[in-house]
């Protein structure tokens, strides 16, 4: 056997004991929970107007969301796509930030903004003199919808510009000398070019907020709740683990069944484009009415994105009597003697750790299976392709609740461990390292490996010395994306730590289902430091992103 | 002495179409061999065989009296210039030509030398810390050669080496490639479409159709003995006619023309054995378009029946055609198009429902010749090659 095979092993050993064991075992919690056949769990979960109300709900939110993100999203697509301005660079990377933050610090940062003490309300009541918090968006599906679609602003903007800039302009002046307006013209020839980028931006928006858990738990109160909400409770609180697993299975269909949409969706519009160099297609501000469309988009963006964040910030500061660096401080004793409390230090040296071990797994683990998915040729090649990418269709709950009932006995008990918390955030984050990988190892010509083979490198020597040197920018984005996901997972760590294991976002977590006035100070202060280490993720990113490695 | 490289009888096929049949070469030590083709007749595939990187369906490759059919290609110690050059793009130039030496554990000094040396050879010696995207077309040809010279393989092989290049810059660098592989006393495969660069560089040429090899032998002689029909059109050599031998000429000059002079060169053995046959080695050959006498260099190639006839231009005679009635070893033709390039006129007639065409040196000033009128152009015997029945 060749080394490049043996290698293998493990890769698929992991997957093997972490994704699909569990998954074996989540269909027998909800087909035998004792042993005999039953389709008892299913047919409550379908059957019950409480389950299905969920099921509709979740539905309804995403696609919500979704149509929210797109009209915020698509102006400024159309503007970074368009138009050349000073200062594009910048405000293209700042418009990044909303998504490497953790949910929770978005979740906070909205409450810090909009909740009954928020920045807002209390500017609001102070002006007018009101003596009750004007607006009550916490708890209501507003507050959801406004959190996903900040959440998933980049997407859209970042896909949707990728392909805008590379459409050739002069198809649409085309259209104007035949005749077109300019609705006429959006509606026939720009939006049927960028419609491969509009859907699959809008798939993801789609599957996140489908698949949403934080946002929806910290702001929706307990009136709302996902399938992943449900399955979280069902698992956590109620421990009714059959009927978790009946509902993983049936979110697991739903969200194959809209990528499988998808996959078919896309391969219909698909069409061949004259793609233009961006250079080509980009065009100077000229004149009073460009430069205040542009002004207002970015100002409306900057005032939308940037109020949440610059809100957590002050209230982190704003104690009963001014500003102050109470919370802060708190952070670090126990002044309230809680029996849960975790300290900022603790809880900053867990989530780095785990980040840390979760690179140090997923950046071989995706490099070794891009390697090996990239060897696949013909008939199979999309069938290897979807197999290796199917974590990332499995929703973050899910997979930590399979982990959960999965591991749970002889040598392989890891429930007590933190080891069981890095396995989670691997397969979330191995997807797009081999994802990242794949791109470029698929890009390299094989007379490369000839040319080597010809100067004397044996096959090992070749993937030693010309693929890994390749790749290894890949893997440096790859190695980014899995430091950010496992800074910023919330649902795989709250379900899977242990109290003494939590990460910051646990942290934050805890403290806002603590009693006393002092828990939102905390949750603010300690969200501000995670948001800071995920600025962090968020700046490497930055750093080594690169064309040929895609915009996600 | 036994020859360096050996490939005997090489068959290979990609899903039942055959790429390479029944391919056999040898190449001594110090040889530079063409193989020249058109696109698809598996000259590539053929020093893929012998690097290693395809492996024949049935045949032998030997390097160095050793069977290396079974060798990986890192050990066969055979080098290849890519069509597409295929240098490192995570690598500078110097890296690039390091990547060989590194692997054969040659220590850094002895390794920086080497690339120092290889690099001053290709005529790019402050090129060594440049990234490979920064180089021009020829830089980046000049790096992939030096790249496969510095680990000092057996054989070199350079597939369509200056292929991508525009015209000029390919005419320049095909000269210094020769002027290297000879100071390097490299054996060499140089496989290319272009027969011109073939012919410049190589001491044999093999000529290839169809995963078949047509004819193999230096370069004068393929072109001035074309195997068959297919090797003259493809080496643009198109005044082909087919006609008839006649049976043996009594001795003596003919009465009818003047007597054609016979190839000065020494008769060799096999002559000398079909004189007796063949009378003085001549041989009359008929065609639509007049009657040839020709010197016959090997007998079996003069026995009566059909053959087709390639009408060489070298030391062609071209006057008006006063007197319209044909003679021996001359075409009387109608002038269809003329075209002036540099010294020669390429001019193109008809005669018989055949167009030919044949490159002469322009009439006397004053004295042009217009389209539509007859000239009588008179062969030189010896450059008029018969080849065997070319239907095909």
């Amino acid at each position: 056997m060749r080394p490049s095979r043996l290698i293998l092993i493990p890769a698929l050993g992991f997957l093997a004991l972490f994704f699909v064991y569990p998954l074996i075992e989540i269909f027998r919690q909800s087909l035998a929970p004792n042993g005999d056949f039953s389709l008892a769990p299913f047919e409550t979960v379908l059957g019950d107007s409480f389950f299905l109300g969920r099921l509709w709900f979740t539905a309804w939110q995403a696609l919500a969301s979704t149509a929210l993100t797109l009209a915020l999203g698509l102006p400024s697509a159309y503007v970074f796509a368009r138009y050349e301005f000073r200062g594009k660079t910048t405000i293209r990377a700042l418009t990044t930030i909303p998504f490497v933050l953790p949910v929770v610090v978005v979740a906070i940062a909205f409450t810090a903004l909009l909740g009954p003490t928020g920045v807002l309300n209390e500017a609001l009541q102070s002006i007018f003199g009101l003596s009750q918090p004007p607006i009550r968006v916490l708890n209501t599906i507003t507050v959801i919808l406004l959190a996903h679609a900040f959440y998933n602003y980049t997407i859209v903007v970042r896909t949707v510009s990728a392909l805008w800039a590379n459409i050739d302009p002069r198809t649409e002046e085309a259209a104007r000398v035949l005749g077109g307006g300019a609705v006429a013209v959006f509606w026939r020839v720009t939006l049927p070019q960028i419609a491969p980028a509009v859907l699959s931006a809008a798939l993801l928006v789609f599957m996140f907020s489908f698949t949403s858990f934080g946002v929806v738990l910290i702001l929706g109160g307990p009136e709302f709740a996902t399938l992943e909400a449900t399955i979280y409770n069902l698992t956590a609180r109620l421990l009714r683990l059959p009927l978790a697993a009946a509902l993983a299975i049936v979110q697991i269909v739903f969200t194959l069944a809209v990528m499988w949409t998808y996959a078919r969706l896309q391969a219909r519009t698909a069409t061949p484009l004259s793609l233009q160099p961006q250079s080509a297609a980009t065009r100077r501000i000229r004149g009073r009415r460009q430069r205040l469309l542009i002004g207002l988009n970015f100002g409306l963006v900057f005032l939308w994105l940037g109020a949440p964040l610059l809100a957590l910030v002050e209230r982190s500061f704003r104690g009963a009597e001014g500003y102050t660096f109470a919370f802060y401080k708190a952070l670090e004793n126990n002044a309230q003697e809680q029996f849960f409390f975790v300290s900022l230090s603790e809880a900053l040296r867990n989530s780095l750790w785990f980040a840390a071990v979760t690179v140090l797994i997923a950046v071989p683990l995706g490099t070794v299976l891009a390697f090996a998915v990239a060897r696949v040729r013909g008939r199979w090649r999309p069938i290897a392709d979807a197999l290796a990418m199917l974590p990332l269709g499995v929703s973050v709950i899910t997979l930590a609740f399979g982990i959960l009932i999965a591991l749970d006995s002889g040598p392989l008990d890891l429930r007590a461990s933190w080891v069981i918390i890095v396995v989670a955030h691997t397969l979330i984050a191995y997807p797009f390292v081999m994802r990242s990988v794949l791109s470029v190892v698929r890009g390299i010509d094989e007379r490369l490996h000839e040319a080597a083979a010809t100067l004397g490198a044996s096959p090992t020597q070749t993937v030693r010395r010309v693929d890994l040197p390749i790749v290894s920018r890949a893997m440096l984005v790859g190695a980014t994306f899995a430091f950010a996901i496992s800074i910023g997972d919330f649902g795989a760590a709250l379900l899977l730590s242990r109290p003494e294991f939590s990460t910051m976002n646990v942290a934050i977590f805890r403290y806002l289902s603590l009693p006393g006035g002092e828990r939102l100070g905390a949750a603010l202060a300690m969200s501000v430091v995670l948001m800071l280490v995920s600025g962090i993720g968020f700046l490497l990113i930055e750093r080594f992103r690169y064309r040929d490695v895609g915009e996600f | 002495m036994p020859p360096l490289l050996e490939v005997r009888n090489a068959q290979l096929s990609y899903d039942d179409a055959p790429v390479l049949r029944d391919v056999s070469l040898e190449l001594a030590e110090g040889e530079i061999f063409a193989v020249i083709g058109p696109s698809g007749c598996g000259k590539t595939s053929l020093l893929r065989v012998i690097a290693g990187l395809e492996q024949a369906q049935s045949g032998e490759v030997w390097l160095d009296g050793a069977r290396i059919d079974a060798t990986p290609t890192h050990r066969r110690g055979i080098g290849l210039m890519f069509q597409e050059l295929a240098l490192f793009p995570h690598l500078d130039v110097a890296a690039n030509v390091d990547f060989g030496l590194r692997l054969q554990g040659l220590d850094a000094t002895a390794r920086a030398e080497r690339v120092t040396e290889m690099l001053q050879l290709v005529g790019l010696p402050e090129h060594g810390a440049r990234k490979v995207h920064e180089l021009s077309g020829g830089e980046r040809q000049r790096v992939a050669l030096a790249r496969s010279l510095a680990p000092r393989p057996r054989l070199l092989m350079l597939d369509e080496p200056v292929g991508a290049l525009d015209r000029a810059l390919r005419e320049d660098l095909l000269a210094e490639l020769g002027a290297i592989l000879r100071s390097q006393s490299l054996t060499a495969i140089y496989v290319t479409h272009d027969q011109e660069e073939a012919f410049a560089l190589a001491d044999r040429v093999m000529v290839m159709q169809a995963g078949e090899v047509r004819q193999v032998g230096p370069p004068l002689e393929i072109y001035r003995a074309p195997a068959d029909a297919w090797v003259a059109r493809f080496l643009g050599r198109t005044n082909l006619i087919p006609g008839q031998v006649h049976p043996p000429l009594p001795s003596g000059p003919p009465s009818a023309s003047p007597p054609p002079r016979v190839p000065s060169s020494p008769p060799s053995p096999s002559q000398r054995d079909g004189e007796g046959v063949r009378g003085r080695g001549r041989v009359r050959v008929h065609t639509p378009i007049g009657d040839f006498i020709l010197p016959t260099p090997l007998p079996t190639d003069a026995a009566p029946g059909p053959i087709t006839l390639l009408l060489g231009d070298e030391r062609a005679h071209i006057e008006r055609a006063a007197d319209p009635s044909p003679a021996l070893n001359t075409i009387v033709a109608e002038i269809v198009a003329q075209s002036f390039h540099g010294r020669l006129l390429r001019l193109s007639v008809r005669t018989g429902g055949h167009d030919l065409s044949f490159a002469v040196d322009p009439p006397p000033p004053g004295d042009a010749w217009g389209v539509g009128e007859s000239v009588r152009i008179t062969l030189d015997p010896a450059a008029i090659i018969m080849i065997p029945d070319g239907s095909s």
